[in-house]
């Protein structure tokens, strides 16, 4: 029997949308070449980011009196280059928030989905598991990870998807809840699916979307929480170049060499507003239900 | 809907108890005490000596049992650094928490309501894309450098607020704005959603046909029926924010939970630890019940259960 | 109208009398506020025995030392200290001191006497103590007696004890010099003392408000500073350095130290700068050398990496020139010159390439791998930015250098179980007066210590002449032959030193911070006019 999802309709559908004409172009280009330039760090940064010189401490962006054309965007507090910094950094920085979305993502769907599905004691089991971890304060958690395990970036990864799966967790489990009681997800239990396979088949798929806008939405605080992170003491270590460290390191410096937290700081924020008009328009798209996020 | 009550708070205290388990071995794994408090020519024998004094040289179950017995009846233990009761350091900085937490929550309510409203009135016009904008900003920028921003502009600049510390009103409202920032983005977002919702509702269509005014309209009648989320989200995220104010109260001097839990850490101070992260927690966990009693009450459906629905 | 007028002269000049009396008198009392930032209150315990090295500062204004030092760093005091005056036997073995009469403690608990005395460091030596000499104190001392009133003798358990004087002084940078009050204790309890410490100095304590502040309040007199010119004294605590910056220029706050490179900017504010020259300094360790078989272990190696270093562009860049090079281990240029040391001759030439043929020639042609523990460090905010700059020194010379940053505690405990052979990592260079050397080189460089560096023979009999002379001088010839030994080895790598920075409000212009370390010399600005 032919297996009946939403997905054929649902691609109609989105095509006809008028939400899809109004493509969010900006955001989409900017993460765009974020992720190329993120993606081939070696071919695009001038300089190596960890080259220290101290005789070029501090040289001001290129428009700037006193600035150098070899450092568009001026050097750091050991003469490091900006710019390859920035450009290594956006590897660190998103490699970082994709690695701990998947974390969490996974651990958080996994539980979702068989939460959801199974309900009865496992949900409940499950859910008061997410509960607890979401009242762990999370700066506090991360952080005690950091001090526990040694900062590192695998530290960063654990502490953030650790914190992130029950998140994920209670909405995907809310999306399964209302799911099964579908009359495609009946038929397919009728017609003698594994459990299994109606998960992963049928359930999932019908998840994805609010999966996918859940992920961009937290792209950007991922990135903020780093940075919070570092500020304490426990992010990304030294001297590895990462937008977060970089802009917490920059605060000691932040008037008379402003340039050192700015750049980083406008093109964080850059990243962040564009994740965020990224998410909110795939979640116009893809699931209005989820307005509330 | 006592029943439900019940249940919600059994399940309260087994969130806490498995809190509780996973931040004493945490920071159990986060390193020594010991070494930090004693002086550089301390023997094996001092070593000895102070480990047995604060306990730490019993069997990891035993001291689990101790801890777990002390904190149902209110003792959290001695302050490894400080040697105070635990408790009575975490009491004695929530004041300051509790009132920076809920002025932060002013100024996002004050920042937010209008701008939702205003946003989900003229949606997708320059004031909403405005207001969204502003809401995302709060979002998109680390709290101790939008911080630092307005220490140096206005009070190391124009002087005319204080940089750091309790004290008058005045202190209040740089460190204020910075927390709240953070949360209006949120508040924002979901009011404007739950506002454009209700409006498309029935009932307001109605309310427009009998004449109301757009205004009585969408302050009188949708933004009530548009609240409930809302306040869900914030009651839960008021709790929440005392213990994740750590970076605000470092940069403004705030002598508040998250500056004690941080500092706890850095010294392996395990009974402050635990005293402040079980306790934040408590500050949830019961938020979050009386959120749903709230919610109960609000809204029918969920009084008569789950079934009918 | 003649008498009329004459009596109205006559009363106003009456009057005019008593009103300038009391102009007088009002000049004469504390007013006002002085507000001290620091990075942190520490472990915000204000009872010595509790308190740890760092905690230091806000207890300065509270208790009175035993030994007074003066505030230049160049010797003793019978003026400032409890102690009048104090005499070694000839064996070495017996301390005779003198205190002073009518030292008058807090809120009525009496006057200081030497019951006082000998509580405070029996309190010291006991249990509970966390003082940072308690291992020496129990060790060496067997008993502390009354002699009578104003009088006590301190026995060593059979050793000589010359160095009990510079501990009990402000020479040391820990907490056992400040004197207690026994009636306090007896009447308080303990935990009543730590919430309400009771002491001799100027200030005696009001408020502590966690994380945030102590407040203390001027006594009518003190035996040192008269009246007391502030009426209370705030030591606050903020993390942040623009937040301090901010508030020094907000008039919220009157002294508060800033890193070198925020100097220019704060004298375009306006804001007066006061240096403490020569009071800070960043010098790196090698751990375990006495290891065979890693880099540490090779002479040739240490002093390649020494030569590698540019220390004088650390000092022009970070520091803003306000600094110097230094090559002897952990002593600053001034304490070293009153003892008559030459450190400029210990100083190392920048010379990467003789670096590089010396790694050559000690059988490390491709270089080697090498850990550097870099964390903050109260005192040196630049800590971990002179750590990177220097690994990446190092790197130009073939070594390859992995950063690891922990926080202290970390390091501390790995450094006392020895599980860090070879790594490196700073400590800062304290201000010692030669008579503080003593104990640190003991602790890093005889064989028993806990944190030693090395196992030498030559420099166990060296420290031991140091701690067993009786005459000072020996003491002080000992000293030097350990420092040059070091350099002669390149057993460390000293870098430089740094003048201290302090913002400070108009109320605090002629200020001088002295050259004690940990020690603001308060005392200058408790005086009044």
């Amino acid at each position: 029997m032919k297996e009946i999802t939403n997905f054929r309709f649902r691609i109609a559908r989105i095509c006809r949308i008028s939400y899809f004409r109004k493509i969010p172009v900006l955001p989409l280009l900017f993460l765009t070449l974020l992720v190329i330039t993120s993606a081939f760090p070696s071919y695009l940064a001038p300089h190596d980011p960890n080259e220290q010189s101290l005789g070029r401490r501090f040289l001001p962006p290129c428009w700037q009196e006193g600035g150098n054309k070899n450092y568009y965007f001026g050097t750091d507090n050991l003469g490091r280059d900006l710019l390859s910094r920035m450009i290594y950094g956006s590897r660190v920085s998103l490699l970082v928030a994709l690695l701990s979305l998947i974390l969490g993502g996974l651990i958080g769907t996994t539980v979702g989905l068989i939460s959801g599905f199974y309900g009865g004691r496992t949900d409940t089991i499950l859910m008061r598991l997410a509960d607890s971890t979401m009242a762990f304060p999370i700066i506090l958690f991360a952080f005690l990870m950091s001090v526990s395990l040694g900062p590192s970036m695998k530290t960063v990864v654990i502490a953030v998807g650790i914190v992130i799966w029950a998140r994920f967790a209670r909405i995907i489990r809310g999306e399964v809840l209302s799911l099964k009681e579908r009359d495609f997800i009946k038929l397919a239990r009728v017609a003698g699916c594994s459990t299994f396979r109606i998960i992963v088949a049928h359930i999932f798929p019908n998840v994805v979307n609010t999966l996918v806008v859940l992920l961009t939405l937290q792209v950007g605080w991922v990135i903020i929480v780093e940075a919070s992170l570092s500020f304490l003491g426990a992010g990304i270590p030294l001297p590895t170049a990462a937008w977060g460290s970089m802009i917490a390191e920059g605060r000691q410096y932040i008037v008379r060499a402003w340039w050192v937290i700015t750049i980083p700081g406008a093109f964080l924020m850059l990243t962040v507003l564009s994740f965020n008009w990224l998410g909110d328009w795939l979640r116009d798209l893809l699931d209005p239900k989820l307005r509330p996020l | 809907m006592v029943s439900l009550l019940f249940g919600r708070f059994l399940q309260a205290i087994v969130t806490l108890f498995v809190l509780a388990v996973i931040v004493f071995f945490l920071s159990r794994l986060s390193g020594d005490p010991i070494e930090l408090i004693l002086p550089v020519d301390a023997t094996m024998a001092d070593r000895q000596v102070l480990r047995s004094t604060l306990g730490l040289d019993r069997p990891l179950t035993e001291q689990f049992f101790l801890f777990l017995k002390g904190a149902i009846g209110g003792d959290f233990g001695t302050s490894i650094r400080e040697r105070k009761p635990a408790l009575d350091l975490v009491l004695s900085r929530f004041p300051a928490s509790i009132k920076l937490a809920s002025f932060a929550m002013g100024v996002a309510i004050l920042i937010a309501f209008p701008l939702a409203v205003l946003g989900a009135v003229n949606k997708n016009g320059s004031i909403d894309i405005i207001a969204r904008i502003v809401g995302v900003l709060g979002q998109s920028v680390p709290s101790f450098w939008s911080g630092l921003l307005l220490i140096i502009i206005f009070a190391g600049h124009f002087k005319i607020l204080p940089a750091a510390g309790t004290g008058g009103w005045s202190h209040y409202l740089l460190p204020g704005f910075t927390l709240g920032w953070f949360v209006v983005a949120g508040m924002m977002r979901l009011l404007r959603s739950s506002l454009l919702e209700v409006l498309d509702s029935e009932y307001i269509k109605l309310a427009r046909i009998k004449g109301v005014s757009e205004f009585k309209v969408v302050c009188k009648h949708a933004l009530r029926n548009s609240l409930i989320p809302v306040v869900t989200f914030g009651g839960v995220y008021f709790a929440a924010l005392i213990s994740t104010a750590v970076v605000v109260e470092t940069v403004f001097a705030w002598p508040g939970l998250g500056r004690l839990a941080y500092d706890a850490i850095g010294f392996r101070d395990f009974p402050v630890i635990q005293a402040v992260v079980l306790f934040a927690a408590f500050l949830v966990v019961i938020s979050s019940l009386l959120v749903d009693i709230l919610y109960a009450v609000l809204d029918p459906r969920i009084r008569i259960g789950p079934k009918t629905m | 109208m003649k008498k009329n007028t004459t009596t109205i002269i006559l009363l106003l000049m009456v009057l005019s009398l008593i009103g300038t009396n009391d102009i007088v008198s009002a000049q004469l009392k504390p007013a006002g506020e002085l507000k001290i930032i620091l990075p942190n209150l520490w472990n915000e315990a204000l009872d010595p025995m509790l308190s740890m090295a760092g905690g230091r500062a806000a207890l300065e204004a509270v208790y009175d030392c035993l030994i007074g030092a003066k505030p230049d760093g160049s010797g003793y005091s019978k003026e400032t200290g409890v102690a009048t005056d104090w005499q070694l036997s000839p064996d070495g073995k017996v301390w005779t001191i003198y205190l002073r009469k009518g030292i008058q403690f807090h809120r009525g608990f009496g006057e200081l006497t030497a019951e006082d005395v000998q509580f405070s460091l029996e309190r010291l030596r006991s249990e509970r103590s966390v003082a940072t000499q308690k291992g020496y104190l129990k060790r060496t001392i067997d008993r502390i007696e009354v002699v009578d009133r104003y009088t006590i003798k301190v026995f060593s358990t059979g050793m000589a004890i010359p160095d009990f004087i510079p501990i009990m002084s402000p020479h040391y940078n820990s907490t056992e010099q400040l004197i207690v009050s026994k009636k306090a204790f007896e009447k308080l309890g303990e935990k009543g003392f730590a919430t309400n410490p009771v002491g001799s100095g100027p200030y005696q304590f009001v408020e502590h408000i966690g994380g945030q502040y102590v407040k203390l309040e001027a006594v009518d007199k003190h035996w040192r500073v008269g009246t007391p010119r502030f009426k209370n004294v705030f030591f606050i605590a903020v993390p942040e350095e623009e937040t301090s910056i901010a508030m020094i220029a907000r008039g919220d706050a009157d002294i508060a130290a800033i890193s070198q490179f925020n100097v220019k900017r704060v004298k375009e504010k306006g804001i007066d700068v006061i240096m403490q020259k020569s009071m800070g300094g960043v010098t790196v360790w090698i751990d375990d050398q006495f290891v065979k078989g890693i880099p540490g272990n090779n002479e040739k190696v240490r002093e390649a990496l020494n030569l590698a270093i540019d220390r004088q562009a650390l000092v022009d860049t970070i520091f803003e020139g306000k600094g110097r090079p230094m090559a002897t281990f952990f002593v600053t240029s001034v304490a070293l010159e009153n003892m008559g040391y030459n450190w400029r001759e210990d100083l190392y030439p920048y010379d990467p390439n003789r670096a590089r043929k010396l790694l050559e020639e000690a059988g490390y042609p491709n270089g080697f791998d090498i850990d550097i523990y870099v964390y903050p460090y109260t005192g040196v905010r630049e800590g971990p930015e002179v750590m990177q700059a220097i690994a990446g020194m190092w790197s130009t010379i073939g070594v390859r250098p992995k950063l690891i940053s922990v926080d202290y505690g970390v390091v501390r405990a790995k450094l006392s179980k020895g599980e860090i052979p070879g790594a490196v990592g700073y400590f800062p260079s304290r201000a010692f007066p030669w008579q503080g050397m003593l104990g640190i080189y003991k602790q890093f460089w005889e064989s028993s210590g806990v944190f030693t560096y090395i196992k030498s023979e030559e420099m166990d009999k060296i420290l031991d002449r140091a701690s067993r002379a009786i005459d000072p001088e020996i003491t002080k010839t000992a000293l030097k032959e350990a420092a040059k030994y070091i350099r002669k080895h390149h057993h460390a790598i000293p870098l430089l030193e740094f003048d201290v920075a302090y913002a400070v409000s108009k109320k605090v212009k002629r200020w001088d911070p002295g050259s004690l370390p940990g020690n603001l010399n308060l005392d200058s600005l408790f005086k009044s006019q």
